[in-house]
């Protein structure tokens, strides 16, 4: 894994894992290979360090879980978003795009200061 | 790490937060290991690896297990405060609908609750803090009982390691005039760092430090903000200002915080100045007493412990430094270390209110505090009955509930929460009340010049949550038991029929109940009975005078730099003046009262009598003018009375009373002997007059001489005297009249103390007085209760019992037969109550014992009395609903079956 890397922001992973959860309930072992594909394993998780996240979210009401079988047939936890946690995504993904967007119309700018 | 199967079908009930997890990481590394096994790595490295790739599992596995638990928690709390809240809701709008019932059980309870909250009030401003505005009074020491020199002060101020200061001070009344007028405060001469030890600072200027106590300071004083308040009504700035103390300017420079007014509870003090400064301002009565000479004990000590010291080491310290000064000073007057022992070194907490020992207030407070505790009782009983009564009219809603599933122990959560909702409505409605109490205690100010609202009695946050918290334990006494009961498994018989099993066990148990209060009854009014007896009986003593028509005022020409023979006509031109009114009988000056704050006693020698080998007590004197004996109708049994010959230039004479005559001189003729007072002054005895009581009513008879003012003006008459005047009329009257005449004849003289004789020494019946009060009061109160409670009871019964009535009147029983019928057994259970009542008692009155008078504290008068007045009104509140009894129409009464 020789490619750069960029440690998460406090609080990143939560946003992450609200977005990975949003689509249908999803397990742990799941959200982590989705992470690792969709940021092209940029952002190096640490794997054990979803579940303490996924708990406490779902202590703030921010995810549900139950227990389900798996695509393999093994007993496995969901997690799914609630109303409350649907919100919160919409709130920081909308923070998150405003934040990105002005790092990099910063980055990208082409006048110097004055 | 199997789960076992059984605890998988747990998880319907509640999951198991480590197993969970557990087997959720578990999933994870072995779908990571599945995934590394597939594309071609051997197992043990596919472990290896997911391993690696997880991170540290076992913190992982751990914080998870935490964030689990303390989720867990959470559910469980807000599940339970939710279930409490719909008890909480469910059992308002019960009693909500029940008005009748929640209104007498609120306020039979708030009662009780009241009581004991006002009665905590006071113990907690009275005993554990009744110092405003001393910081950390819990460091404070206070020397009690004993008085020192100043150099023997600062011996003490100088030894002590444990203590990080030592104050000297002394309350003197002192005259303070802005030159318009005069007036007498309270006034505490003081050592330079009395507020540093203290903790005391200003509210406004500056407070005494200890440089106003260099010889030659200039004469500054600090006021407290009541006297500011009170003495400058005009409202210009206090600081800076001069008034004269004792007829000698002094700079007013501070007002002390915090409405501090020294240590001392009956004698709130109002200005301060340190004792260099007031030794240029004494009196002339101080003529002659040395500050620097260790004969003169005056001073008061108050310390702070040193950070870690315990009370015990500060004791140890001032008394091995008061052993020290007695071998220094072989001379001394007083041995000092007798007088400084651990019983007198006590917390600020424990001071004396002047006089009583603070062992006496303790068990003063002990009484009341087991009387509030005993209304409470009574007061649970009664609501205990009133459940038990609501029981049998809920116990249709209770069968059901049960019948549908309800748990006993949750009915009996939800009762008990009632009972709570219950005691918590009555100990708000007992705060109110306790406030309003204090509110009117606040105004009185008992006889020895104590008033409450010195220690500031007050509804503070101490007083809300004892009374909370009493009221919840009181909910536990009284709800219990009728809570079980309500939810007895019979009960869902009751839904059937009558069920007389269960209605006679309830009786039973109703019946207890009224046995107890009937007995706590008692003991409260044999606590009132003994105190009225007390006090009857010291009424009825004969003090041997007649005080009913004397107004009483005090004066102290010392205080004025009066001389001699300027006091002396001032003395008589205001018996002149006095006299002249038409309803002055007789008019007169003394030196002491009786009853009143003590005699002086002086070493004495008379002709013929020679005293026992170590004997150097005293003899008691008064000197007094020729009126004052008549004007307190004592009489005269031989020889003369004084007369206005007897003045300076006169032979000296003395008048003794009976006892003097009887122990000095038995059997022989004490007219015109010889007394020698100190070694110069010596009187001729010229009469003997009957005993009264000098200084309590309880007191066995002992000596007294009185002697002529008028000869003893250079030393008796230049310190505070009393003006004593018999009127016709009402003695109260004759107060105007006496500060007028005073004013007339000597304007710049301050008058102080100004009241009928009567109220004077009120405080010698005080603690009878007040007994009978606060027990007549609360046992009133206990017997009302205790009479609804007999009449709950009864009533009960006897609609229990109604068909039973109604066939043995059918069947032709007199109304006599039924009335004894229902009287019988409830006469029996109040006897029952009584006796055991009466043991009760005879534990319990033994606390009263030091505040009786004249009678045991297992009176039988006192027992009997209340013994039948509470059989009298028990009687009566149980033949009311038994005259219903006899009135049960059998057709009626029958058909009903």
């Amino acid at each position: 894994m020789g490619k750069p890397s960029v440690d998460l922001f406090q609080g990143t992973l939560d946003v992450l894992i609200l977005k990975a959860v949003s689509w249908a309930p999803v397990h742990g072992y799941s959200i982590a290979r989705w992470l690792q594909q969709t940021t092209d394993d940029v952002l190096r998780i640490e794997e054990g360090s979803l579940y303490p996240a996924l708990h406490r979210l779902e202590a703030r009401g921010l995810i549900e879980a139950e227990w389900g079988l798996s695509e393999n047939n093994r007993r496995a936890k969901f997690y799914r978003l609630t109303v409350k946690g649907r919100k919160q995504l919409r709130v920081e993904a909308s923070t998150w795009a405003r934040f990105a967007g002005a790092v990099a119309s910063v980055l990208g700018a082409t006048t110097q200061p004055a | 790490m199997k789960t076992e199967a059984w605890r998988r079908y747990l998880r319907f009930w509640r999951a198991d937060v480590e197993d969970d997890v557990d087997e959720e990481l578990r999933f994870h590394i072995e779908m990571r290991e599945g995934e590394y096994v597939a594309a071609g790595l051997a197992s043990d490295d596919a472990h290896t690896e997911a391993l690696r790739r997880f991170g540290s599992l076992a913190s992982v596995r751990d914080l998870c297990y935490r964030i689990g638990h303390q989720r867990e928690r959470h559910v469980r709390f807000a599940e339970f405060m939710y279930s409490v809240r719909n008890d909480i809701v469910f059992a308002s709008r019960q009693l909500a609908r029940n008005r009748g019932f929640t209104m007498a059980a609120v306020l039979t309870l708030a009662l009780g609750i009241g009581a004991n909250g006002l009665v905590f009030g006071l113990v907690n401003a009275l005993l554990l803090h009744p110092f405003p505005g001393v910081a950390a009074p819990e460091r404070v020491v206070a020397v009690n009982n004993t008085h020192v020199s100043y150099p023997s002060y600062r011996d003490f101020a100088r030894s002590s390691s444990a203590l990080s200061g030592l104050a000297a001070f002394s309350d003197r009344n002192t005259a303070v005039s802005d030159g318009k007028r005069t007036e007498m405060v309270s006034a505490a001469v003081v050592s330079g760092n009395y507020f540093s030890v203290l903790g005391v600072g200003p509210s406004h200027g500056r407070v005494l430090s200890p440089g106003d106590d260099d010889p030659g300071a200039p004469p500054v004083a600090v006021v407290s903000a009541a006297f500011a308040r009170r003495f400058f009504r005009d409202g210009v700035d206090v600081i800076g200002r001069v008034v004269d103390l004792n007829g000698m300017p002094v700079t007013i420079v501070g007002i002390a915080a915090n409405d501090f007014h020294g240590m001392q509870l009956d004698s709130p003090e109002e200005l301060w100045v340190t004792i260099r400064a007031w030794m240029a301002l004494a009196p002339t009565s101080f003529n002659g007493l040395n500050l620097e000479g260790r004969g003169w004990s005056w001073l008061s000590m108050v310390g702070r412990l040193a950070p870690d010291a315990t009370i015990q080491q500060a004791t140890a310290a001032l008394h091995s430094s008061a052993v020290n000064q007695d071998a220094s000073y072989p001379d001394g007057y007083q041995t000092l270390a007798k007088t400084i022992t651990s019983d007198d070194v006590v917390s600020a907490g424990q001071v004396v209110i002047s006089g009583i020992a603070h062992g006496t207030v303790v068990r003063a407070t002990a009484i009341v505090v087991v009387v509030v505790a005993i209304v409470l009782l009574i007061a649970c009983a009664n609501v205990s009955n009133l459940l038990l009564a609501r029981a049998m009219s809920r116990r249709r809603e209770i069968a059901i509930r049960m019948a549908v599933g309800a748990g006993r122990r949750r009915l009996v959560r939800q009762l008990l929460t009632e009972s709570a909702v219950l005691a918590l409505a009555s100990s708000v409605v007992g705060l109110v009340a306790t406030q309003a109490a204090m509110r009117a205690l606040s105004r009185v100010t008992l006889p020895e010049g104590f008033s409450f609202a010195t220690v500031g009695v007050d509804v503070d946050w101490r007083v809300m949550i004892y009374t909370i918290a009493l009221a919840l334990v009181a909910s536990a006494i009284f709800g219990v038991a009728p809570a079980l009961e309500t939810t007895r498994r019979d009960m869902a018989a009751a839904l059937k029929d009558g069920s007389p099993g269960a209605g006679r066990r309830r009786l039973t148990l109703r019946r207890t109940l009224l046995i107890a209060q009937v007995a706590l009854s008692l003991v409260l009014l044999v606590g009132a009975g003994l105190f009225g007896r007390s006090l009857q009986r010291a009424l009825a003593t004969d003090p041997g005078f007649d005080g009913a028509h004397v107004a009483v005022a005090s004066v102290n020409a010392g205080l004025i730099r009066s001389d001699s023979a300027r006091t002396g006509q001032i003395y008589d031109a205001a018996l002149r003046r006095l006299r002249a009114m038409p309803n002055v009988r007789f008019a007169a000056w003394g030196t002491t009262l009786p009853l009143d704050r003590g005699f002086d006693s002086e070493g004495f020698q008379l002709d013929g009598y020679t005293p026992p080998a170590d004997d150097h007590t005293g003899v008691e004197t008064n000197d007094i003018t020729p009126q004052y004996l008549p004007a307190f109708s004592i009489p005269l049994l031989r020889g003369r009375l004084f007369n206005d010959r007897d003045g300076p230039a006169a032979p000296h004479v003395a008048i003794i009373n009976e006892t003097a005559a009887r122990r000095f001189l038995p059997g022989r003729d004490p007219l015109g002997r010889r007394i020698i007072f100190g070694s110069t002054d010596t009187a001729i005895i010229v009469g003997v007059v009957r005993d009264i009581k000098y200084h309590e009513l309880r007191e066995d008879p002992r000596p007294v001489v009185y002697r002529s003012l008028g000869q003893h003006l250079t030393t008796s008459g230049l310190r505070p005297v009393d003006m004593v005047v018999r009127s016709s009329g009402s003695p109260s009257a004759a107060l105007g009249e006496i500060r007028q005449a005073l004013h007339e004849v000597a304007p710049e003289i301050p008058v102080y103390d100004a009241s009928t004789f009567a109220d004077r020494t009120g405080h010698t019946v005080l603690a009878q007085r007040l007994g009978v009060f606060v027990l007549g009061l609360f046992s009133l109160l206990a017997l009302a209760i205790t009479a609804v409670g007999i009449y709950g009871v009864v009533g009960y019964g006897v609609t229990q019992r109604t068909q039973e009535i109604g066939l043995r009147v059918a069947l032709g029983a007199r109304v006599g037969a039924v009335l004894s019928l229902i009287l019988m057994e409830n006469i029996a259970s109040i006897v029952l109550g009584l006796l055991i009542g009466i043991g009760l008692s005879v534990a319990l009155t033994r606390l009263l014992s030091n505040f009786l008078f004249g009678i045991s504290a297992v009176d039988t008068v006192a027992f009997g009395a209340a013994s039948v007045i509470l059989l009298l009104v028990g009687t009566e509140a149980a033949l009311i609903p038994a005259l219903r009894a006899t009135r049960v129409d059998p057709v009626i009464a029958l058909r009903s079956e």
